[in-house]
């Protein structure tokens, strides 16, 4: 299968962006707690 | 989609991976386009474990990504690079900021990834560059080919300092 490769660079987006930026990251840092606390996963495996 | 599995290894490591449609970021800027694509956002917590990760649980990872992706024809696998917390890397050979080596890792990840998949997949780079905060982003969409359009809308939307959200709310 083809690879592609894509890249798109944003210098200095406006702030409208950046302060969405932090509030997806910011949002990151709450699920990453609620996954922390799940004990049963979907599924596990052991390599 | 809202699934997420664990990882263990008999070095003692434990990785989470999860799948998650509940973040509308996308959605939220092209509504007339939510019915098209599903984004699922993959976030990768390490929970035990302190030295490097040996690559087959990278490469299990991206196995399972890609039977995921496959199975659900409307998904965008799309994953932020968080800069929660630090991540060894010794093979780097320099000291470099969590969410750089991430990127970096995640670019290997899905390259593999675009190796694998059946259909054609392309890796989405996105990269935030601030003077103003000083501070560097990454975003990696792995999408379809008929799902490049909506990336380029995107970009679009964030050079336009996000007037289509704007004149929504």
């Amino acid at each position: 299968m083809e690879k592609t490769k894509n890249r798109i660079i944003i210098e200095n987006p406006p702030k409208k962006v950046l302060d969405f930026v932090m509030k997806v990251q910011k949002e990151k840092e709450e699920a990453r707690k609620h996954l922390l606390e799940k004990k049963e996963h979907t599924f596990s495996i052991q390599i | 989609m809202n699934l997420s599995f664990d990882i263990n290894t008999q070095e003692g490591d434990k990785v989470v991976v999860s799948l998650s449609s509940s973040y509308p970021y996308l959605k939220d800027i092209f509504p007339a386009q939510s019915q098209e694509f599903e984004l699922v956002e993959v976030s990768i917590i390490r929970e035990k474990g302190n030295g490097p990760i040996k690559v087959e649980v990278f490469g299990r990872i991206a196995d399972i990504l890609v039977s995921i992706a496959e199975d659900n024809p409307t998904t965008i696998l799309f994953y932020f690079c968080d800069i929660v917390e630090g991540i060894p890397h010794p093979r780097m050979g320099r000291d470099i900021p969590s969410h750089e080596y991430r990127n970096y890792l995640f670019k290997l990840l899905f390259q593999r990834y675009c190796e694998k998949a059946s259909e054609h997949w392309s890796d989405i780079e996105v990269i935030l560059r601030s003077q103003e905060p000083l501070l560097e982003m990454y975003a990696h969409f792995l999408v379809r080919d008929r799902h490049l359009p909506l990336v380029e809308l995107l970009r679009k939307e964030v050079l336009n300092n996000f007037e289509t959200i704007s004149s929504q709310k």
